[in-house]
């Protein structure tokens, strides 16, 4: 894959410069395999794949963007000359950072030699493990595998290119008995072929029994405990885009003018790492070509930077940063049919931890919630949010007493920030509508106002 | 084409489809007065879909050509051959009569033969009319228009081409007053040409919001906890969404995924209470008259006062259903299979008036639009948010509130609606997303919730 996507990015770059333009080539290949389970059966298999070439150019400080695949690289380049024309010239230059480590790609052959029967045998695993309780049906889930190649180049000498594998899982075990009804979930991603198909299924249905008999919560203030994909949701909408380098600019972050300044509780800190070795979203250089970094955004709960992809370092007077995804509209992944824009590429916490355990024994009256409904309606501009609780358990007396029949939880991220605390159970949690991932533990934060029926 | 593909699969699929699809677009957005993104783009491909032993194989291709369908038409064969050697409940398609010809929804102002700048006209208009504000921190307008051309060849004779305008045009406000930051978002989308913003609609809306802003920006936070809520039709097509279409939808159904389940013919909700899904409304965003199956699509009564009614229906799940397909199978793009899903989604109008719903209130909100929501079907339990809202005290709308959401559970909810309004507005657009995204409108009246769940910040 590396020469082919290499030449083509070449080539387009070649291209452009005969027509008097500077650009940047972006070119994208996937292929993805995926099975589906359905009513505690697989029924579903799909192969897929994707290949297209971003180009954008630079004419008289105008910038333009447009797509287009291999074979039709002259029409993508006037395409993106001619909207060009629109865009506010300014002072834009492509960079010419070659600075990439050497360490190996995130690439696991055991993924990348996968067949669809493998796929078959995976999701069968799934929902093995999902039916050792009798009561469980494997409602929907499925397992994924792929591998994502990518080639830029760009008229200041940058050529780039590194490529990476996946493999996902997840269930929805549901459970009917009497008049009630539950269900649990569960999910696994990793670039490496490191964790267990059984053992999702297993969980799924573990936490769908556990969330029978489920009774209200009470309306109050209290201490929540967010599992990691539900506290990475909330940030997603809220801390995450305040921290980019554009909102800043545009007076849309509540982190504005604050940096030096105490943001978060002192023993917190916050990387966005695009080196991390067990990163989704790690590659020698981000989408870019610019070679990867470990950006320290928030430092023992002092903020520290903020994210920049190349034009908007440029608009603020500021460096690239590594952080440049060509994110989908509505989306977890990234594609060259939209220009790329800032965004984190692996959030990870860090700070003095204890066991979630301790967490909950150190808690009198509070909830545990692990996963949430509408963390994408949250106010990205004042990092306000109110969600509902997807599934919870209420804590009473340093114990888990009950599972919760849904109930709100709300609050201003930014701010709850300032007294967190960090558990040690680190996951890597993908967000719904951002290619933004983390590596968080479960995080407890005080005085979330908690609505219920009580 | 299909004749190779055919042959591809002789002895190897008791059903396949191809389906190809050409997609041209205009995707452009600014901030402030500049256009910080302009693409014009066109993507063409095909899938291939093979029904083999009562299991599903799938395979895409960006090209066109035969061999690569025929490639895809192996790989999607080899697929559902694998699956089918340890298969379950075999799945099956119910029968359908067979559609042919060009299905064409015309536009009035053909998009594609304006240019660029004529289009950006219509963000340069939404800035001019606003910018005038001194609260308002950052605007942010997009365009987006698709026009698809879908072709769907069927081994059983369907031979159906579509071709489908849309246009989607969107706004953001973010305003700051005293340190505060706070923002607004509009939309107007159809399924139409360029017609859509006919009378400078966008204009309208625009200043519609400015005003929404200045109310948020007064906001206080809300109460929480139990009370009596009445939606305005944005917020009441959310709820209609959220909490009744979704569970709706046969796939969940049928995979033990919806409170829904085995309930048609009962009496779930409110004798006042009627909601529909209907595609066959001309111009809005969620319409289409032929699903991706093929299927010519019908208006489906969900609840019918109060009773349920009828599911949104994919072949496949009518079948497992014993249920008569409805044509309610829809796919993003040709990398995705077609999956049960939404169209327009509204609950149909009643006989009350805004002062009866107002009346007998002692403290309650009032909420408006939404910026979405999400819903857990299986238990039913159901989050949106209001974009604004206010607090009603003694039967009167008093001070602005914001970041309200709500949340419940469907069962209970339906009965809680005890007042259904006489108005009713359509057309409120809306992006779903349910692995793959899809175009919806919702919409309906004004509607009174007799208690409902109220969170804030």
């Amino acid at each position: 894959m590396q020469d082919d996507l290499l030449a083509i990015a070449k080539k387009a770059v070649g291209a452009g410069t005969s027509m008097g333009v500077e650009c940047e080539a972006f070119v994208q290949k996937s292929r993805h395999t995926s099975v589906t389970v359905e009513g505690g059966n697989i029924t579903f298999g799909s192969l897929d794949g994707d290949h297209g070439v971003g180009i954008r150019t630079i004419k008289e400080g105008r910038t333009g963007y447009a797509y287009c695949s291999a074979d039709t690289i002259d029409f993508g380049l006037k395409q993106a000359i001619a909207v060009s024309k629109f865009s506010k010239p300014g002072k834009y230059a492509f960079h010419d950072d070659k600075n990439y480590s050497s360490e190996r790609s995130l690439f696991d052959n055991r993924i990348a030699s996968l067949v669809p029967e493998d796929g078959i045998r995976l999701a069968r695993e799934m929902v093995d493990g999902a039916t050792y309780d009798k009561r469980a049906l494997a409602s929907r889930g499925g397992v994924g595998f792929g591998i994502m190649g990518m080639a830029i180049a760009n008229s200041n000498g940058v050529v780039a290119y590194d490529e990476g594998t996946f493999i996902s899982g997840g269930m929805m075990s549901v459970i009917k008995q009497d008049d009630m009804v539950s269900n649990g979930d569960e999910s696994d991603i990793s670039r490496f072929l490191d964790f267990n198909f059984d053992n999702i299924g297993h969980t799924a249905t573990e936490r769908a029994v556990s969330q029978l008999n489920q009774k209200s919560v009470e309306t109050a203030p209290m201490t929540v405990i967010m599992r990691p994909s539900a506290a990475f949701d909330i940030m997603c909408s809220t801390v995450a885009p305040a921290l980019y380098g554009p909102s800043v600019k545009k007076g849309e972050s509540v982190y504005a003018g604050k940096i030096g300044q105490q943001v978060a509780a002192a023993n917190i800190s916050l990387l966005d790492d695009g080196t991390f070795d067990k990163g989704l979203n790690t590659y020698a250089m981000d989408e870019e070509g610019y070679p990867s970094q470990k950006n320290v955004l928030i430092e023992n709960g002092i903020l520290k930077m903020f994210l920049y992809d190349e034009f908007s370092a440029i608009d603020s007077g500021a460096k690239p940063t590594g952080s440049a995804m060509h994110a989908e509209r509505m989306g977890a992944g990234t594609t060259y049919r939209t220009p790329p824009v800032t965004c984190a590429r692996n959030l990870v916490l860090k700070g003095e931890t204890m066991s979630e355990e301790e967490m909950i024994r150190n808690t009198r009256n509070g909830v545990l919630v692990l996963d949430v409904l509408g963390a994408h309606t949250a106010n990205k501009a004042s990092g306000d949010f109110s969600v509902a609780i997807y599934s919870g358990y209420a804590i009473k007396d340093g114990e888990i007493a009950y599972p919760l029949n849904g109930g709100m939880i709300g609050g201003n991220m930014p701010g709850l920030l300032k007294e967190a605390a960090l558990a040690d159970n680190y996951r890597l949690v993908g967000a719904g509508l951002s290619p933004a991932t983390g590596y968080i533990p479960s995080i407890k934060f005080e005085n979330v106002r908690v609505a219920g029926d009580q | 084409m299909i004749r190779a593909v055919e042959e591809a699969l002789k002895g190897r699929a008791d059903y396949f489809d191809v389906r190809s699809t050409d997609v041209t677009s205009t995707d452009l957005e600014m901030k402030n007065n500049e256009v910080s993104r302009a693409i014009a783009g066109k993507e063409v491909g095909a899938c291939v879909r093979v029904l083999y032993g009562g299991a599903w194989g799938f395979a895409s291709t960006p090209d066109l050509g035969e061999p690569s369908l025929k490639e895809a038409a192996d790989r999607a064969a080899r697929m559902a051959r694998s699956i089918s050697e340890k298969i379950g409940e075999k799945s099956t398609l119910a029968p359908v009569s067979t559609s042919n010809g060009t299905a064409e929804i015309p536009m009035k102002k053909n998009f594609l033969e304006m240019n660029i700048e004529s289009k950006l006209q219509l963000l340069e208009s939404t800035y001019e009319a606003v910018k005038d504000y001194d609260f308002i921190a950052n605007l942010t307008s997009a365009y987006r228009d698709t026009y698809t051309v879908e072709e769907l060849r069927t081994s059983d004779g369907t031979n159906i081409i579509t071709k489908t305008p849309r246009v989607f045009w969107e706004l953001m406000i973010v305003g700051r007053k005293d340190g505060d930051i706070q923002s607004i978002r509009r939309r107007i989308a159809n399924t139409k040409g360029f017609e859509a913003f006919d009378g400078g609609i966008e204009i309208e809306t625009a200043r519609d919001a400015v005003s929404s802003l200045v109310a948020l920006l007064a906001g206080k936070s809300p109460p929480s906890g139990q009370m009596p809520v009445i939606a305005d039709p944005g917020l009441t097509g959310v709820f209609a969404h959220e909490a009744v279409g979704h569970a709706s939808e046969a796939d969940l159904v049928a995979t033990g995924n919806s409170c829904f389940e085995g309930m048609i013919g009962k009496k779930i909700g409110n004798d006042i209470v009627t909601i529909k899904d209907d595609a066959t409304i001309p111009g809005l965003f969620g319409s289409y008259i032929y699903d991706d199956e093929g299927v010519r699509t019908r208006t489906k009564v969900l609840i019918d006062k109060g009773i349920l009614n009828d599911f949104i229906l994919s072949r496949e799940t009518a079948a497992k259903l014993g249920m008569t397909p409805n044509g309610g199978a829809r796919a993003e793009s040709y990398h995705y299979r077609p999956i049960v899903r939404m169209s327009n989604t509204y609950i149909e109008r009643g006989d009350a008036t805004f002062q009866e719903m107002l009346e007998g209130i002692k403290m309650g909100i009032y909420v408006k639009d939404t910026r979405g929501g999400q819903v857990n079907t299986s238990m039913g339990t159901f989050q949106f948010n209001a974009q604004e809202a206010y607090l009603i005290e003694d039967g009167e709308i008093k001070k602005p509130l914001r970041d309200v959401s709500l949340s419940g559970h469907t069962l209970e909810i339906l009965q809680y609606i005890d007042l259904v309004g006489r108005d009713l507005t359509l057309g409120h657009p809306g992006i779903c997303g349910k692995g793959q995204t899809a175009p919806v409108g919702d919409g309906g009246p004004h509607i009174r919730i007799s208690k409902c769940l109220v969170g804030g910040r």
